[in-house]
């Protein structure tokens, strides 16, 4: 986590007011624990282990509704993202990596991120000439060679060796 | 009012239609109301044959990095083949992943050498000039032709109106009119006939984009939502996005099965909606039977305008 929360926490020192708009106009921290502001504040103070094992980072909507309301414009769904990503990375959240795993998976076979779920959905489809399917293997060959030159398989390998990056 | 963009949107002449997962699989009536009522309005309509989905809900989760999401879309946007200048999505996410690539290319350097690369490696280049707009913000500007084509008018229709975040907060700046006090859709409302009304929880997010491990948190944001509208009495929900439609439309097909509700209010898409102002068949053209909320028309609110034909 070393240097990537290192320039996290700057940005924040620098622009961080703890006003708490963000967790104000949050939808999340309505219904859940979820608090922005929080997470900033655990950040500025480089309390990283209170971030990594709550789950601040994981009941954010990505909503940019904080990123709107925000006096100084601190982005905090590209923060979150960046957590999610290393925590993920790091081994955290086996759960939400192995469910979004198995979405790649559906990816790679359809092209799109959900199956046709029944069959009156095929029937429509059917009739109104909607011809869009399985992807073809060319464009499930572009697909492997995108993740191949940005990186995405090496993340796919990192995500493999459960916790080897802790 | 972003009087800049409106002058940006054609008014006539080819655009090219993306349309997104949940529109083609999940309630693929978005994409056929969209291409029949995008034809009466005088267009030509492209649509690529394969679909290819942006990779947003991927991104969001910390599995796909911008820069893999950023191809993915430049590989999307490639099929235009500099034949189409200006691209439609129906979905608030494809639209925000879209504009982000598209932004991408004026500020980052780096990455979009990344990025051409690996396009190039199969044999694509991210087309430079191109502009993607949402489906809504075009049938706003063209709400005087919407009007003139109106055949079953909304007349009695009262309806919530719900706009989504990710088209209202994630480009705030190109937003059509204001990303607090949007308008724009009420304003179509209007347009054919219906009654937009207020309600409590009207810029409540619909809770959709929670990670798909804590369904508990969709739920209850989407239930909240739901509460508010329904104090309204309203006939019928209208959001711009088959994400938001997804998770209005569900949470009454569960509330209804925990009693907590014990009718259902029909949720549709602003080209659904069009479509039904324009006559088309709510069944056949426009797919309404597919949502969980409007699975029987023939019970739903729908019917008082629906019956008169």
């Amino acid at each position: 986590m070393g240097e990537l929360n290192k320039s996290l926490s700057l940005e924040i020192l620098l622009k961080c007011l703890q006003c708490g708009s963000c967790t104000g106009s949050c939808p999340a921290a309505r219904f859940s624990q979820c608090n922005p502001r929080l997470l900033a504040y655990h950040l500025v103070r480089r309390k990283f282990d209170d971030v990594k094992n709550d789950n601040l980072v994981w009941l954010c909507l990505i909503c940019y509704s904080c990123n709107v309301r925000c006096p100084n414009n601190v982005d905090i769904p590209q923060l979150i993202l960046r957590l999610r990503e290393n925590a993920l990375l790091s081994g955290l959240k086996r759960d939400v990596l192995d469910l979004y795993l198995s979405i790649v998976d559906i990816l790679m076979e359809w092209g799109m991120l959900t199956p046709v779920l029944s069959e009156e959905i095929e029937m429509f489809k059917r009739q109104a000439g909607i011809k869009h399917g399985k992807i073809s293997d060319q464009t499930r060959n572009d697909l492997k060679t995108i993740f191949k030159l940005t990186s995405f398989h090496e993340k796919l390998k990192m995500f493999e060796k459960e916790g080897s990056l802790k | 009012m972003n009087v800049e963009k409106l002058k940006k949107i054609p008014e006539e002449g080819d655009l090219f239609l993306y349309p997104g997962c949940l529109s083609v699989n999940i309630y693929p009536g978005i994409e056929t109301s969209t291409i029949k009522v995008l034809s009466k309005l005088g267009y030509n309509v492209y649509v690529p044959e394969e679909v290819l989905c942006c990779g947003l809900p991927l991104f969001l989760a910390g599995i796909l990095s911008s820069n893999t999401m950023y191809t993915i879309v430049g590989r999307i946007l490639a099929e235009t083949q500099d034949r189409y200048e200006n691209v439609l999505t129906v979905c608030n996410g494809c639209y925000s992943s879209i504009n982000s690539a598209l932004e991408n290319i004026k500020n980052n350097g780096e990455s979009m050498k990344i990025i051409e690369s690996a396009l190039n490696a199969i044999g694509f280049t991210f087309p430079q000039n191109v502009n993607c707009f949402h489906v809504a913000e075009l049938f706003y500007k063209m709400r005087q032709k919407i009007s003139e084509l109106v055949e079953r008018p909304l007349d009695d229709l009262r309806i919530a109106v719900h706009y989504g975040c990710h088209y209202l907060y994630s480009h705030q700046n190109k937003v059509l009119d204001s990303s607090e006090h949007p308008k724009f859709l009420d304003e179509i409302v209007s347009t054919l006939g219906g009654t937009s009304i207020d309600y409590e929880e009207k810029d409540l997010c619909c809770g959709e984009p929670a990670l798909r491990s804590i369904r508990n948190l969709s739920f209850e944001l989407a239930r909240r939502k739901i509460l508010s509208i329904f104090e309204e009495e309203p006939d019928l929900i209208l959001v711009m996005c088959p994400s938001c439609l997804r998770a209005i439309d569900k949470i009454q097909f569960e509330m209804l099965s925990f009693e907590e509700i014990d009718v259902q209010i029909p949720v549709v898409h602003i080209s659904q909606l069009i479509g039904l102002a324009f006559g088309l068949d709510p069944r056949k053209e426009l797919g309404l039977n597919l949502h969980l909320s409007s699975r029987d028309l023939d019970q739903s609110p729908l019917r008082k305008i629906l019956s008169e034909r």
